[in-house]
């Protein structure tokens, strides 16, 4: 499972002259050279399309007992995934002894599974499967850099993201918007085009706007800075709706400046009898209220921690009238 | 309550244009008894929604007995005398083909075609409008029509997604979610039903069932560790009644135009 560069003849065969001279290659390997041809697939360098496109000539020349661990478990993944009634497979790999063993395997489907070329059906379902697994139920953030690159370099091609989208955010993590974001400057049309999909819900981002991008990119990075301590994960889809707001802001957080969970919203740290009466106080607010202190108190807290102190000790009427006074318009 | 050009609107003036127990009373005792301002232009664009509502329901039976299949994207399926399935899984209508003829052809031949939740609610909401407009104002209106979920639905249509839903309203699509949903079915992360306005909803896969059935169903296809319940959000997406009825009503007032304009012969 190693990222070098190192290419597997398999693979290269494959990339060069097609799957159909893939699989005529190795049947003559195996009846040839059985131990080579193993010794091919069980190389570390392997490809998992590669694998994917050999399964059935691997069942067929009944070998599958000679693969590595990577590999036999691998091919039982993709069976579960493609076989239309569950096996219960996966419950049973996040509950054995080899739950990281299995996530490094999900992780080698992923980064290699992606072949650019083609569209299939089957491959692609078992790679977006692979991404649930890993950020909704191994909760690995690790792979996220390589999920949104395989988002994105399907939509270019009009291929079918929803799931893997889904897969994607239910990560929960926050940077997931963060690696959205980047593509807001990307010199790919397509990128950009999505990326404003995605962020649509973003102060300043706007999918049908002709302004120019790096102004959006700049909106974003701001609004991202300003919240993302105090974002939590709201569940909403491309299935919900055309444009999902998949992170909600946690009012109560960013009024008191205290980080919050992606995954409940609630503020992580245990607050101080004074902050739990502040908190009261502000939680019987009206919502347009609470929205310009916390981006008020937000703002304050970064220009100057001594002045907030202040500010925040004040009754919760001389927060607001303060807050108004010094925001102007800007309660967004 | 109703709203019409400024002024409190009584119910009763029309409600008796509606048979009892029917689905356009319910729509009108919800909108005037309620807290929010439903606002209309005339009566006329009130009448049109109601029209519109009633529609949508007959046009979500109607698809459930239609033979049309649940299939996933990747294994949607159309029929391709009328669409051209895409890399995505959408149906794109194909060039030369009526809308309206394409539209009406998925509720002949239902079995011929297969797809998920969410696009099964857009094939609705389009038939519901062509239930009712004339057809050549539809395929005016709509001359290209992608089925692809809640993408590329053309902006006539005017869907749109309404959180916090203070009165959900029978002919709104609602949305059941899944949050601790099997991975290896992403399809049933939640699912997308017409509200039928007798408490059953129609979900595509799912069929026409209460919202307790419709859960129970969900939680059956949850992960092993699931702790989370399915759940109805108070969120709603529509079509723009209002806007439609305009397109409507501009539209007759323009043949009806022509017709006077016409010499008799």
């Amino acid at each position: 499972m190693s990222n070098s560069k190192k290419i597997n003849t398999l693979d290269e065969i494959r990339i060069e002259n097609g799957i159909v001279k893939l699989k005529n290659h190795f049947q003559s390997l195996v009846k040839n050279n059985s131990k080579e041809a193993v010794n091919y697939l069980n190389d570390d360098h392997l490809q998992y399309v590669t694998l994917f496109e050999l399964r059935n000539e691997i069942e067929e020349f009944n070998i599958l007992t000679e693969l590595n661990t990577r590999n036999r478990i691998a091919l039982r993944i993709t069976k579960e995934i493609l076989s239309k009634e569950s096996n219960n497979l996966i419950a049973e790999y996040l509950s054995s002894h080899h739950i990281s063993k299995v996530c490094l395997i999900l992780k080698w489907i992923l980064e290699t599974g992606f072949a650019e070329n083609t569209v299939n059906n089957e491959l692609d379902k078992t790679i977006d499967t692979a991404a649930v697994l890993l950020t909704k139920v191994y909760r690995d953030k690790s792979i996220l850099p390589t999920i949104v690159n395989i988002i994105f370099n399907r939509f270019e091609k009009d291929y079918f993201i929803h799931d893997l989208v889904w897969a994607f955010f239910e990560s929960q993590d926050p940077y997931t918007l963060f690696l959205i974001g980047n593509r807001l400057k990307s010199n790919k049309k397509r990128d950009v085009q999505l990326a404003r999909k995605l962020l649509s819900f973003v102060p300043g981002i706007n999918v049908d706007s002709d302004i120019y991008d790096e102004k959006q990119y700049l909106s974003f990075l701001k609004w991202f800075e300003e919240n993302n301590l105090f974002l939590y994960y709201g569940g909403e889809s491309l299935q919900e709706t055309k444009n999902p707001i998949p992170f909600k802001i946690d009012l109560s957080g960013k009024y008191l400046c205290k980080v919050v969970s992606n995954e409940t919203g609630e503020i992580l740290i245990p607050l101080t009898p004074q902050e739990s009466k502040l908190l009261k106080q502000f939680n019987e607010l009206d919502e347009n209220s609470r929205i310009l202190l916390s981006n008020f108190s937000s703002i304050m807290r970064q220009s100057s921690m001594y002045w907030w102190n202040v500010w925040i000790n004040y009754p919760i009427l001389e927060q607001i009238r303060t807050a108004k006074t010094r925001m102007g318009g800007y309660y967004d | 309550m109703i709203r019409i050009v400024g002024m409190t609107f009584n119910p009763e003036t029309i409600i008796e244009e509606y048979p009892p127990r029917s689905v356009q009373r319910k729509i009108l005792k919800i909108l005037s008894s309620s807290d929010d301002n439903y606002i209309y232009d005339s009566v006329e664009q009130l009448k049109f929604e109601l029209n519109l509502r009633y529609n949508i329901i007959e046009a979500s039976k109607n698809l459930y007995k239609s033979g049309f299949a649940f299939e996933v994207f990747r294994e949607s399926r159309c029929n391709p005398k009328y669409w051209r399935r895409t890399d995505n899984g959408g149906f794109l209508l194909k060039e030369g083909v009526k809308p309206s003829s394409a539209i009406n052809d998925i509720y002949i031949n239902g079995s011929k075609y297969g797809t998920e939740c969410a696009t099964a609610i857009v094939i609705i909401f389009y038939k519901g409008v062509l239930n009712i407009v004339p057809e050549q104002l539809f395929n005016r209106l709509f001359p290209v029509i992608n089925l692809m979920n809640w993408n590329y639905i053309d902006d006539d249509l005017g869907i749109a997604y309404y959180r916090n839903v203070n009165d959900p309203l029978p002919g709104d699509c609602r949305y059941f979610k899944n949050p601790d949903v099997d991975p290896e079915t992403p399809q049933w992360q939640g699912e997308n039903a017409i509200d039928l306005g007798d408490g059953y909803y129609y979900g595509h896969g799912i069929g026409i069932k209460t919202a307790e059935d419709i859960v129970r169903i969900l939680n059956s296809v949850r992960r092993d560790d699931a702790t989370q319940s399915a759940y109805l959000l108070d969120s709603s997406t529509r079509p723009d009644f209002n806007h439609l009825s305009d397109v409507y009503y501009n539209y007759i007032s323009s043949v009806q135009f022509i017709n006077q304009s016409l010499p008799s012969v």
